[in-house]
Formats: structure tokens, C-alpha cells, sequence
């Protein structure tokens, strides 16, 4: 590999990682240190109080379960649904144009939370799903829909008709054909969908503030958040918390990332 | 493949967790508490609510969120009637907003007793309309008060100083304090003669706040006319402003966090914080400064006053459990349990628990916080506080940007506030 | 006939969905807008007023001014830079895919734990990136006290968490470009620039549209960093739009004027994706 590439790598990967890397540093320290000027590169009496603090005190094991408990429903819920309406889009939709698609898409981020935040919480009252897992799950998958809808229209639309066709006059029902022959090939394109909603839902925090009220379904920005008093800041529990509310979403992300790039490059964004 | 598993995986995930709430009805009641987070509340949480459950058989739920994300919790449930939560716990501040909008139950009519061995500072918060001062438009200014909420943990902004740089008498005038930050501050090897807050809005303000009113300096004169720029406001803000050399250069951006660990870091001699930081000073990973730390009186210039900030208590208007939450409240107002709380290490609301003998041992800064108490004036008693303080603290800001201007910046600042008044119904002038 | 029927069918969860949560909450606030709110009395309906008071209130339009550069400049560098990073790793190369997952960690880190940790780095007296600062100027900087620096301060912190976002969809986008112009661009003898500029980056258009738009409408309605590190300050220099429609509604009590400012700031955005979207016209 030549060398100016090798240099710039590094230098992305030194850039990206310093904050990281401080945020596992400063997890591992007391608070007075913390303070320290100048700043220790590596604490000088390492402690793990941080971390168990955080499991014996401030319920993160229960955000942590929420968390991903709420986001892996919202994300495959979204997926299943999205996918039919895009399914629906790709092979009917000739009259549903892009440009209006790509509006319906992008509406929901066009919308600060704010405005939001108090008719959805009286909608789910009604419905009596305030401070439950399926409130948050439902608010999330409606948001994740436009996206998914959109992005799955994209790999359906690689897959040739004819194939389709073919099985049907073989003789298999519509719905034979997409089961056998249709979800097997954008399944990658359905992976990287559904990374991409798992960890916009996994950090979402206002609704999460709003239409929770306690940690039977709190999720975890919200419990990390918690952290942030009202004349005191807890840095080391806060990085901490940090800390092992990304270790998820990292491992999965090593996991499938393969997937990610693959599926995205399997047309998706044409 | 992944997605199956993925699928499987969190299919079992969900069931089990529903599954597990699906069980285990507890019978007993369990009262909801909402906060926000702060050390002054640990001791109430750790040892005094696990005490109530015991005696009492009522099971007590602490819910906690960040400072503002609570706030804004608080009135979606007050506003929508939720009921998610049965004691609001609120800082002063927010008790004519949430009194005057019916979010808290009234406890005269619940039957709370009040007795004289109570703090009359602290509990004049909790009335509605405010006992004394001006009452804002739309209330009538004949109505009487009513209790609508109980003080929790006291808390006011307390002077700490470093007892080994001003000796161990507490520096009593602003004066000392500016000549002994002249004389001995050392900036550039991190030793501050005084740290404050400076972002711009609340932090700010609640640091003015004292210098205004020791001044001679009010926010508001009769009728609700603006007179925070007023000559004594102006001289005020430049004595703020005379000590900024002594402070930290980023001064701008520190909000009582930063404030209270400069100070606990070793590098200011004195600040004026709230009380929740007292036991910190003597924690070693918490401070460098182990018993270092003398407490006093916020220090006088014309007058002498301590910003009040107290943690107040409130039962839901539309609390699942409101006789329960009463049972609370005056459990944890008894006087016998309020001095044990005080010989815990927490800030009490009775007399008879600051004067107790062993709590005073054990908390030496409790008498300088019954002196800063009697001394206290709360925030100006009206629900649009909120952004006049916000209107005069970016002012504040601006000027502690400029290092100077001060009276430009106040008039700018009153202007505003006048017509957002004006705006809101007052009559301001 | 049945395949429409069936088709609106499929369709028919998704729209449901998305008019329950985002359509009917939306209609909701707009009706919210034209009240007026004060303490302990039933909402007032007053019209147009709120955004009569909006068109004169200077502080609104300021901040959305503040929202605007943030979001422009931050998705502009973003973009830089994600390319940047898609070319330099388009090809294998031993070890990708952990670098690639690595380069992704800021932005699966929780919003307000980066802002909380960036903080830390930009304290004047103990943060990391002052001291690095400090050693490279000499002089001491207090980067979130200048009313200067404090923006950029911000967009660094934006460009920090949302490059590999960028990166991952422009990287995507990159690998699925056919093969065959390029070859035949080598057998040319085109040089690399030339194929960059006249090649890759008009295939390139419609990934990059989708990338951009997405971030910099997400830059529109930025909060918990700048919640958290600034507040908005110093002054006003980092007030952002979804900060000040914050404080009217939560701080202030004022419902109907946020909700007001909410909806104007919701108007502009649709605005300004639709006149991105026509400059890219053509591609899509």
C-alpha cells in the first residue's frame, strides 16, 4: 500500500479514535481526577467504581435490556412493514413518483422532535401505552417506515421481474415466489437496512424522555443522561455509561459489517 | 443467517421481558418520586426512603432524569393529568409555575400541619400566591396562599473558602475577598482568587444574584418596573466584573459544575455554591482540598443576603397515590426524623435539627447554613422568571464577554424585559 | 383491479403507521400554533399572532441563521471527508474490516455522551484538546468561551460524530459504480483527477444527494450537543433554532409560540431540501 494512503488512514483512525479513547480513560477515573490539569493520559488509581455504580445504582442493566429490547423490535417491526410497502412500491408504484418518495422520506427528520413530543404522548396515553416498551417501539417504527420503505424499494427494483415470473408460471403462488426467490437476494440489502434503523432507534432521546416515565421502559440515552444533575456533572459514570452503551452497537457493527457495505452496495442509493 | 438469528434472538428477548413483568403483582402500594439527579439528595435516597419503606410498609419507587429533561417530564405529566409519578421533586424555582398551573395537590386541604419548627424561609416557598412580595397578573392580590408544596433538602448558595489562605475567619465583606484575590491569586499557576458562573442564563444570574441584592440592587421595584439596571445594579455587575482577572480564563463557559470543582481542585480560594457540595469537600476522590474548606455567610457590602435554591416537594395533582404521599411528606417533615437526617449529613428544614448538637459536630458547615438560610431571598416569585432571567443572564453573559459595558449590557437587558413584560400583561413601569 | 388491491394493501400498515405518528402529532402542533398560553387558564386560540411575533422576532431569526451556517458547513466538511475516507478505502487491504468498524465507533456513541466527553476536551483548564492547543500556539485557549470559536467548536464535534456516516453511504455508493467506464477511461488514458471529476462524481450525484440531504436535515434539528456544551452561548453565538423552540416551549411555558417557531423552522427545512433536490435535478 502506498504510503500517503497508509499515513492518512492513520491519521483518520488517530482522529476518530482520541475521543474514544478518552471517553474509556475518563470512565476509568475518580472524579477528582477527571479534573486534573494537566489532563492524565491514563488514570493514576484506575477504578472500576464507575461502572458498578451504574449496575447497582442507576438501573443501567434495565436501560441497557430496554435499549435493545426496544430498538431490535423497532428496527425488525419497521423492516417487516416497510418492506411490504416497498415491495408494493417497486413492482405497482409507477405512479408513485420519486420525487414524491423521496419527500415522504425525509418529512419525519424535517420536524424537530419538539413539536411532536406532546401529541404523541397524549396518542399513546390514550392508548394507555405511556412507560411501556411497545409505546417506544411503536413511536420508532413509525419514524424508521419512510426510511426502510424507501431504501428496500431501491433492492427490489434491482431484482428482474422475469425471475418472478418464472417461478409463477411454474406454477408457485405470488407470495411462493417472493418467499423463495425475492427475499434471499435483497436479504443483505434488508441487513443493512436494518443496521441503519437499529442505531438511529438504539440513541434516540427525547421520545424516549417524554413517553417513558421510569425504568420498566427508560431507555439508556435517558438513564445516561440522568447523569447530568443539577449542580453536578458525573464524568467518570457518564463516560462509563458511554462506554457500555456503544460496546453493543460496536460488536454488532463488527459483526455485520460486511453485510452493511455489501447490501448498501447492492444498489440501494441508485 | 445473521437476520434470523438477530430475528430469534430479540423475539426472545422481548418475550422474556414481558414476561417477567407479566408477574409478581406487588401488593403493596409503591409511591413514584420524580428528580432530577444531586448529591444533596443521596442520603434521602440512599438511607431515609429504605427506612420509610420499612416503617411505614409503603414501597417507594426514585425516578430520576436529567435537570431539564425532568423539568419538562414534570409538566407533560402535570399538564396531561398522566399520573406517572406521585411526588414531583422540584427546585423552588418552579413552584409558582407549577402551583399556579393546578399540577400539585393542595396539602392544607389534604390536611398537612405545619408547626413553628420549621424554617419560615423554606416553607414560605412552597405557598402559592407567595406570601409576601409582589404577586404577578392574573392573581388576585387579595387571595390568601396555599401550601402546595413542602420543603425537601435545603439548600442555599454558601461561601467556601480556603481557611488556609484567608485564616480561619471567613473574609465577611466583598472587600476581603477582592483584596485577598488581588494580593494572592496567581493565575497562570492556576491559583484563582474567586470562581464563578458565567454561560449565560441561569448560571450567571444566580452568581449576580447575591452581589445585586448586597448591593442595594433589586430586579423589581413596585408594579413589577425593571430595576436591574438601576446605579447600584451597574455597580454591582462591574465588582463582578472587577474580579474577573483572579478568575479562570474560560470563564464564560463554567456552569456550577465546573465552578465547584475548580474549587474543590485546589485552584480558587473562594466561591459562593450550593450546599450539596459541602460534603464533597471533605471526600478524598472527591477533592484535593480534605478539610481545607471553612464555611460562611455568603460575604455582605451594603446588605448581606444567601440565594435561596431549595428542593421542594410536591404531591401530584393527579397522583395514583395521594394519602400515601402525604404519609411521606409528613413523615419526613417530623422533627425527630428531620434531626436524625441532619446527623446523617443532610441539609434539614427545622430548627431543632440545625441547633442539635451532634448533627453540628458532625456537619460543620450546618450553622453557617442556618446563618446563609435566615439570610435567604429566593427568585423573584412569578412563572415568567424563567425569561426575564434567561433575557438579563445573556446580558450578563455579553458583558462578562466584553469584560465591561456594564451598564450598557443592564440597559439593553431591561429594555427587553420591560416589553416582554409589557407583552405578558405586566405593567412594568 | 387486483394487483392494485393488492399493492395499496401492502402499502396500507406503512401509510396507517406513519399517519398515526407523524401526520396527525404534525396537524396537532399546527393547531397548537395558533393559541396563545398562559398560566393556569385553557389555551386561547389568536390566530396568525404567533407568527406575526415570530416575522418580528430578531433572536428567532438569528438563530436560524446560526442553524443554517451549522448545518451547511457541517454537512460540507462532512462530505469532504467522507469522501476522502471512501476513496482511501475503497480497496482491501489487510485488516479493512476492523478499520472500517473502527471508523464508525463516534457515531454509535450515544449524542449526549459525545458531548459530555468533547466537553471534557474543551475545558479550558483540563481538557484535552486545550492543552494539545495550547502546545501548538502558546497561548491558552478557551475555545467555548470565544464567541468566535464556540461555532466551530460545535461543527467539529458534528464532523467528528457524523463523517462515517457519510463515509459508509458514500463508500457503498463508490463500490456499486459500474466497472466498465473506468476501464475503458484507463484504456483512454485519462488521468485520475479527470476520472474523478468527469467520471465518478456525476455517477456519484444521486448518492450523494440522498447522503447530504439526510445529514444536513439532521443537522437542522441538532440539540443534545449543543444542550450540553454550550447551551447556546457564548451570547447567542450558538443559539440553534431547536434550542430557542425549546426554552419558549419548556422553559418559558410558552407552547403556542414554540410550536409556532417549531412549524416556521419545519417550513424553511421542506423548503430548503426541495430547492437541494431541484439543483440536483435530473439525476435523481
Amino acid at each position: 500500500m502506498p504510503r500517503l494512503r497508509f499515513m492518512l488512514i492513520l491519521l483518520a483512525l488517530v482522529i476518530t479514535l482520541l475521543p474514544v479513547y478518552w471517553m474509556v480513560n475518563t470512565s476509568l477515573k475518580t472524579q477528582v481526577e477527571v479534573f486534573t490539569s494537566p489532563p492524565t493520559l491514563w488514570p493514576e488509581n484506575p477504578t472500576l467504581r464507575n461502572y458498578t455504580g451504574l449496575f447497582t445504582h442507576r438501573h443501567l442493566g434495565k436501560y441497557l435490556l430496554n435499549s435493545i429490547v426496544i430498538a431490535g423490535s423497532a428496527a425488525l417491526l419497521s423492516l417487516a412493514i416497510g418492506s411490504l410497502a416497498a415491495y408494493a412500491l417497486a413492482r405497482f408504484g409507477k405512479d408513485l413518483g420519486q420525487q414524491r418518495l423521496n419527500f415522504w422520506v425525509l418529512a419525519p427528520r424535517m420536524i424537530p422532535p419538539v413539536a411532536l413530543v406532546v401529541p404523541l404522548f397524549l396518542i399513546l396515553q390514550k392508548i394507555g401505552l405511556i412507560n411501556k416498551q411497545l409505546g417506544l417501539i411503536l413511536v420508532y417504527t413509525a419514524f424508521n417506515l419512510p426510511f426502510v420503505a424507501w431504501m428496500m424499494r431501491s433492492f427490489f427494483q434491482e431484482i428482474p421481474v422475469d425471475l418472478e415470473e418464472a417461478a409463477m408460471v411454474d406454477g408457485a403462488s405470488r407470495l411462493r415466489s417472493f418467499r423463495d426467490i425475492v427475499l434471499p437476494l435483497v436479504s443483505p440489502g434488508m441487513a443493512a437496512t436494518a443496521i441503519f434503523s437499529l442505531i438511529i432507534t438504539y440513541n434516540e432521546f427525547f421520545f424516549a424522555l417524554i413517553l417513558t416515565s421510569t425504568p420498566a421502559a427508560a431507555t439508556l440515552p435517558v438513564g445516561t443522561a440522568a447523569l447530568i444533575g443539577k449542580t453536578q456533572t458525573l464524568y467518570g459514570e457518564m463516560a462509563a455509561a458511554g462506554v457500555v452503551a456503544a460496546v453493543p452497537l460496536v460488536i454488532f457493527a463488527l459483526l455485520v459489517q460486511r453485510h452493511l457495505v455489501r447490501g448498501l452496495t447492492m444498489g440501494a442509493v441508485k | 443467517m445473521i437476520r434470523r438469528q438477530f430475528l430469534r434472538d430479540s423475539l426472545g428477548a422481548a418475550t422474556a421481558t414481558a414476561l417477567a413483568g407479566c408477574g409478581n403483582k406487588d401488593q403493596r402500594v409503591q409511591l413514584t418520586f420524580g428528580s432530577y439527579a444531586d448529591p444533596g439528595l443521596d442520603i434521602l435516597k440512599d438511607e431515609f426512603l429504605p427506612e420509610f419503606e420499612k416503617t411505614t410498609g409503603i414501597g417507594t419507587e426514585w425516578v430520576e432524569a436529567d435537570f431539564s429533561g425532568w423539568l419538562q417530564k414534570a409538566l407533560n405529566d402535570g399538564e396531561t393529568k398522566a399520573g406517572a409519578f406521585d411526588i414531583y421533586v422540584m427546585d423552588d424555582l418552579w413552584v409558582p409555575r407549577f402551583a399556579g398551573a393546578r399540577y400539585l395537590a393542595n396539602l392544607d386541604e389534604l390536611g398537612f400541619q405545619t408547626d413553628e419548627d420549621f424554617l419560615t424561609p423554606a416553607l414560605d416557598l412552597g405557598y402559592w400566591p407567595p406570601k409576601t412580595g409582589l404577586r404577578q397578573p392574573g392573581i388576585d392580590p387579595k387571595a390568601k396562599p396555599i401550601l402546595y408544596s413542602l420543603p425537601l433538602v435545603s439548600d442555599v448558595q454558601l461561601l467556601f473558602y480556603r481557611r488556609d489562605i484567608f485564616g480561619d475567619s471567613p473574609p465577611s465583606t466583598w472587600d476581603d475577598i477582592s483584596r485577598v484575590a488581588r494580593q494572592k491569586s496567581n493565575p497562570a499557576k492556576r491559583q484563582y482568587g474567586w470562581v464563578t458562573r458565567g454561560v449565560k442564563g441561569n448560571p450567571i444570574m444566580n452568581s449576580f444574584f447575591v452581589l445585586l441584592h448586597d448591593f442595594g440592587g433589586t430586579e423589581f421595584g413596585e408594579n413589577w418596573k425593571v430595576t436591574f439596571n438601576s446605579p447600584q445594579a451597574v455597580e454591582a455587575l462591574e465588582f463582578y466584573l472587577s474580579l474577573l482577572p483572579y478568575e479562570p480564563e474560560g470563564i464564560a463557559e463554567f456552569d456550577s459544575d465546573q465552578e465547584g470543582e475548580t474549587l474543590l481542585q485546589g485552584n480558587a480560594f473562594a466561591a459562593t455554591i450550593w450546599t450539596g457540595w459541602c460534603r464533597q469537600t471533605d471526600d478524598p476522590i472527591r477533592s484535593r482540598v480534605v478539610n481545607k474548606i471553612g464555611f460562611a455567610v455568603p460575604p455582605r457590602k451594603v446588605n448581606r443576603v444567601a440565594k435561596l435554591g431549595l428542593f421542594m416537594a410536591g404531591i401530584a395533582a393527579a397522583a395514583p397515590h395521594k394519602t400515601e404521599a402525604l404519609e411521606f411528606l409528613k413523615w419526613f417533615s417530623r422533627s425527630d426524623i428531620q434531626i436524625r437526617f441532619a446527623r446523617a449529613g443532610g441539609i434539614p428544614f427545622k430548627m431543632s435539627a440545625f441547633k442539635d448538637q451532634e448533627a453540628r459536630r458532625s456537619s460543620r458547615w450546618l450553622d453557617a447554613i442556618l446563618g446563609a438560610m435566615t439570610l435567604g431571598i429566593p427568585s423573584p416569585r412569578t412563572s415568567d422568571w424563567s425569561k426575564v432571567e434567561d433575557i438579563l443572564g445573556t446580558e450578563l453573559n455579553r458583558a462578562l464577554l466584553d469584560k465591561g459595558n456594564a451598564r450598557q449590557h443592564l440597559d439593553a437587558a431591561a429594555a427587553e424585559a420591560t416589553a416582554f413584560l409589557k407583552s405578558a400583561g405586566y405593567h412594568a413601569d | 383491479m387486483r394487483t392494485k388491491c393488492l399493492a395499496w394493501t401492502l402499502i396500507a400498515p406503512t401509510a396507517l403507521f406513519v399517519l398515526a405518528m407523524t401526520v396527525l402529532p404534525l396537524g396537532y402542533s399546527l393547531v397548537t400554533s395558533f393559541e396563545e398560553f398562559r398560566l393556569g387558564r385553557p389555551p386561547v386560540f389568536t390566530g396568525l399572532q404567533n407568527f406575526h411575533k415570530l416575522l418580528q422576532d430578531t433572536n428567532f431569526h438569528s438563530s436560524l441563521v446560526t442553524t443554517l451556517i451549522f448545518s451547511v458547513v457541517a454537512t460540507g466538511v462532512e462530505f469532504v471527508l467522507g469522501l476522502a475516507l471512501a476513496l482511501l478505502l475503497k480497496e482491501e487491504f489487510p485488516f479493512h474490516g476492523v478499520i472500517r468498524s473502527s471508523l464508525i465507533i463516534p457515531m454509535v456513541i450515544a449524542p449526549v455522551v459525545v458531548g459530555i466527553i468533547w466537553r471534557l476536551l474543551y475545558n479550558a483548564d483540563v481538557g484535552l484538546f486545550s492543552f494539545v492547543m495550547q502546545a501548538l500556539t502558546g497561548e491558552s485557549v478557551s475555545v467555548l468561551s470565544s464567541t468566535v470559536l464556540a461555532l466551530p467548536a460545535l461543527i467539529l464535534v458534528d464532523i467528528w460524530e457524523w463523517t462515517p456516516f457519510m463515509f459508509l453511504i458514500l463508500l457503498a455508493g463508490i463500490q456499486s459504480l459500474p466497472q466498465e467506464p473506468f476501464e475503458a477511461a484507463r484504456v483512454d488514458g485519462a488521468s485520475s483527477w479527470n476520472v474523478f471529476v468527469h467520471l465518478t462524481l456525476p455517477m456519484l450525484r444521486p448518492v450523494i444527494l440522498v447522503a447530504v440531504l439526510i445529514r444536513a436535515l439532521d443537522a437542522f434539528t441538532v440539540f443534545d450537543q449543543v444542550f450540553v456544551l454550550t447551551q447556546g452561548g457564548p451570547g447567542t453565538a450558538t443559539e440553534v433554532a431547536t434550542l430557542m423552540i425549546y426554552k419558549t416551549a419548556f422553559r418559558f411555558s410558552q407552547f403556542g409560540y414554540g410550536a409556532a417557531m417549531a412549524v416556521a423552522l419545519g417550513v424553511l427545512v421542506a423548503c430548503f431540501s426541495t430547492a437541494v433536490t431541484r439543483a440536483f435535478r435530473g439525476s435523481v
